[in-house]
């Protein structure tokens, strides 16, 4: 008896759900965005209301393909959009941000923080990001172009899903060195994490793109929110999370 | 050899408990009054506690007679019928969201079905429930057929022999039988589904107040607040074993 | 007339049952069978958890089932109390809503199926038992719950399945003595279903032989046991059954077993017709040799198997006659039988039963 009560309730909330009739903007975006466009919709002067769901970005790209009406999507990945514009499913992507790959490590109980032309000489614990989400294909690549790939392989000990994981497996499992999202370290937050940049010539062109969703129910709405990541005001709070220009 | 299972016992409970301490006592508590005032986590702990009992109420819906049908009936393709719904139960939950969503998403058979009838399944709260019942069902499956298979039918012979019908042997005989095999399935479920991530992030979309629950909030937490992350894992877990101790069975 | 007609045909997988059978109420119908005989088969078709391929089953005038006419009463329907084999109390409920499960199931409030149950439960002295769970009874205890849960429906017609099967020996004769009362203050059809002919003996007046699905005997425990007809009512009585047909010879009627002549029979028979001859163990006489006193009518064969009981032994004998015989243990050795030796035997007819096969 009570499992019906608990449905009826539920499904009184559904209905509620569905007749709020303002819809507000439902974006979709990479997780590694959650805060920075959050800000920016709450900043936003033209009163451009939106809801957001984040997850992966092939996540995303999924729920698209499969045809999820949503109104704006953005992704870490540019490339991934290209399939879905091809298909119709988007419209033309924006770039509004990048980011870079750096080398991150910690002193540990077998000795000094681990910089990045050590990798193969001495014995560390390497965690990345999978090779199947950008982070890790990213690393990897930056990793084949300074011919440590190799050697990063050999001392691998963890490939985690998202950049999260390696950032949680160098706090609490003894992990030595990773390779992550420059943003995902702002000032201050990891003291006990050392950054190192790679050098320029490896370093992939990490580049976040949003576009507005074909099936959209408000497609100006959405052209106007994916149009506002290139403001100023966007631009300033996306440095201000250690995203760089497109 | 008295001594070596009371030591991999030990062990056991050791590896299974200390990393919940870890959790609970790692979380910075400090920030409890930051994390509930946003409306983040509490919203979140709600829905989930929404959406897990509705999953349950769902798995026992379709479950209870998918388990009668598979521990009663002889019929051909029964072992098929078994191993594919309990498949569910080993499929990587992301895979799991991806099936759901070319099942019941606007392409798929069933999505287009429901599309015609005016109802989009996908960043709604039903949504979450039916990710969450799409992998927690199974377990309650098994458990109800595997209780169904240890009760004899005597009792239900001798409850018709003694004049009962088929609706009073089944709420009188039957389920109270099964009541051990049924709570045991359905705190399995509940936990299953409580816990549930990957299929609803795939196919119920990550909204907050919608289908953002507890294990999705701490998702998104993690990229930006992980302390809080961790909190609200601490409060998920502390709600879940209130809620596992209040219905255990006596 | 209140009296239950049987005639049924159902099939179990590779099993028939085919039995045609009547019982008057305020009388006791003991089945017996061996295990494998159809007995429970026999119950499952009665309580209506069977159905009947063909026959009629008809309670005072009542059809209960009846295939041609496509008619089947209900199990919940039809006015038989059952005590199944092994007690099957329900495990979940105590004794007192164990026996009002009946009643309540038709149609009474809780209140009065309680206070009914709880009349039968003081009727049967198990008053004190009322609030138990069924797992805190002992074997007897459980066997009287469940004859009182049969009794609670108020049933005409009361099935008892292998009652005390399940009981250790002390409890049994306890217990046996207890539905033997049980069974006499019943005033309906009765029916026990049994293996054990001790049981049987105590439980009723007439007994019905079932074996491999069909009836083989229906009689007195007095004419079943004096005039077995099979191998296992034979057992049942302890005594040896031949099949042999009166053949006139040129020294006057002689009982004829295959090739083998079994000597003069004590009456006279209708020669020709097929008769069982059924003799006790003292009735067969067993000699290494034949007596040289007495050279004639000795049935060779060969000692089959020899099982020492105490002071007398049964020395089973295999070949034209087969045959048990009892001896003196001492006497065993002294003559020398042995496993798979030859023996000559001599069946006193005047000890012997000897009946029509065809009845």
């Amino acid at each position: 008896m009570t499992g019906y009560r608990i449905f009826s309730v539920l499904l009184a909330l559904l209905a509620l759900g569905c007749t709020s009739s303002p819809r507000p903007l439902l974006v979709l975006g990479a997780a590694s965005l959650s805060e920075v466009l959050r800000e920016i919709a709450e900043s936003s002067p033209g009163g451009l209301e939106a809801r957001f769901s984040f997850a992966g970005s092939q996540t995303l790209v999924t729920q698209i393909r499969r045809g999820l009406r949503a109104d704006v999507i953005a992704v870490a990945d540019p490339a991934l959009l290209e399939g879905l514009r091809s298909r119709g499913r988007i419209g033309d992507p924006l770039r509004f941000a990048s980011n870079r790959i750096v080398w991150v490590s910690r002193a540990t109980a077998s000795g000094p923080r681990l910089r990045l032309s050590e990798l193969g000489s001495r014995p560390a614990r390497l965690v990345l990001a999978s090779p199947d989400v950008p982070a890790g294909a990213y690393a990897r690549a930056a990793l084949a172009g300074l011919d440590l790939l190799e050697a990063a392989e050999a001392d691998l000990v963890s490939q985690e899903l998202d950049v999260r994981g390696v950032i949680s497996k160098l706090q609490l499992a003894g992990a030595d060195a990773g390779l992550v999202y420059a943003t995902d370290l702002p000032p201050g937050r990891y003291p006990e994490l050392a950054v190192e940049r790679l050098p320029e010539a490896v370093q992939p062109r990490i580049a976040y793109a949003a576009a507005v969703v074909s099936l959209s129910r408000s497609p100006a709405d959405a052209g106007r929110f994916v149009a506002q990541l290139a403001s100023p005001r966007a631009r300033a709070i996306l440095a201000s999370r250690g995203f760089g220009p497109p | 050899m008295r001594v070596l299972v009371t030591a991999a016992a030990a062990l056991g409970a050791v590896l299974l408990i200390v990393p919940l301490l870890g959790l609970v006592a790692e979380s910075p508590w400090s920030e409890l009054p930051e994390l509930w005032a946003d409306g983040v986590a509490p919203r979140a702990l709600g829905l989930s506690i929404l959406v897990s009992v509705a999953a349950v109420t769902l798995s026992l819906g379709i479950g209870a007679p998918l388990a009668w049908l598979l521990a009663r009936n002889r019929f051909r393709g029964r072992g098929l019928l078994r191993s594919l719904v309990t498949l569910p139960m080993v499929l990587p939950p992301v895979v799991a969201g991806v099936a759901l969503l070319a099942a019941l998403g606007p392409t798929g058979p069933l999505g287009r079905a429901l599309a015609g009838l005016g109802v989009e399944l996908p960043f709604t709260t039903a949504a979450a429930v039916l990710a969450a019942s799409f992998v927690s069902a199974p377990l309650l499956i098994t458990a109800l057929e595997g209780g169904l298979n240890q009760l004899d039918r005597r009792y239900e012979q001798v409850a018709a022999a003694l004049g009962a019908s088929r609706a009073q042997t089944l709420l009188r005989v039957v389920l109270p039988l099964l009541r051990p095999a049924l709570l045991g399935g359905r705190a399995r479920c509940w936990a299953r589904a409580l816990g549930e991530f990957g299929a609803t992030i795939a196919f119920a979309g990550n909204l907050r107040g919608v289908t953002q629950t507890a294990p999705l909030a701490i998702y998104e937490l993690l990229q930006t607040r992980p302390d809080q992350a961790f909190l609200l894992g601490a409060l998920l877990l502390a709600g879940a074993f209130g809620i596992f101790v209040a219905a255990r069975p006596r | 007339m209140e009296e239950l007609a049987v005639s049924a045909r159902a099939r179990r997988g590779d099993f028939t049952l085919d039995v045609e059978f009547r019982v008057d109420a305020d009388r006791t119908l003991v089945v017996l069978g061996p295990n494998g005989s159809g007995k429970s088969t026999l119950v499952d078709a009665l309580v209506g958890l069977l159905p009947l391929e063909a026959g009629r089953v008809v309670y005072a005038g009542d059809c209960l089932e009846d295939p041609s006419e496509g008619l089947r009463v209900p199990p919940q329907r039809r006015p038989l109390g059952v005590m199944f084999q092994g007690s099957w109390l329900f495990p979940h409920l105590d004794v007192l809503d164990n026996v009002a499960f009946g009643p309540r199931a038709r149609g009474l409030g809780r209140r009065e199926a309680r206070n009914r149950a709880l009349a039968i439960l003081d009727q049967l002295g198990l008053g004190d038992l009322a609030r138990r769970r069924p797992k805190r009874l002992s074997g007897g205890e459980a066997q009287r719950v469940a004859l009182a849960r049969a009794l609670a429906t108020e049933p005409r017609v009361l099935l008892l399945d292998e009652p005390l099967s399940a009981l250790d020996a002390e409890t049994r004769s306890a217990t046996r003595s207890f539905l033997q009362r049980q069974l006499a203050g019943f005033p309906g059809v009765r029916i026990a279903i049994t293996h054990d002919p001790a049981e049987a003996a105590v439980l009723g007046e007439r007994w019905l032989v079932l074996e491999n699905g069909r009836i083989t005997q229906q009689g007195t425990p007095g004419e079943v046991l004096r005039r077995p007809r099979s191998a296992y009512a034979a057992a049942l009585a302890g005594v040896n059954l031949l099949r042999a047909t009166p053949v006139r010879g040129p020294s006057g009627l002689r009982l004829v077993c295959g090739a083998t002549s079994l000597g003069a029979p004590a009456v006279d028979l209708t020669e020709g017709i097929e008769h069982f001859v059924a003799f006790g163990a003292e009735a067969l006489e067993l000699r290494t040799r034949p007596d040289p006193a007495d050279p004639g009518g000795w049935i060779s064969g060969s000692v089959a198997e020899i099982s020492v009981e105490g002071e007398f032994s049964s020395v089973t004998l295999s070949g034209d006659v087969p045959a048990r015989a009892r001896l003196r243990t001492a006497e065993i050795a002294r003559s020398g039988f042995r496993a798979g030796e030859s023996a000559f035997a001599k069946i006193d007819l005047n000890q012997a039963e000897a009946y029509p096969v065809v009845a």
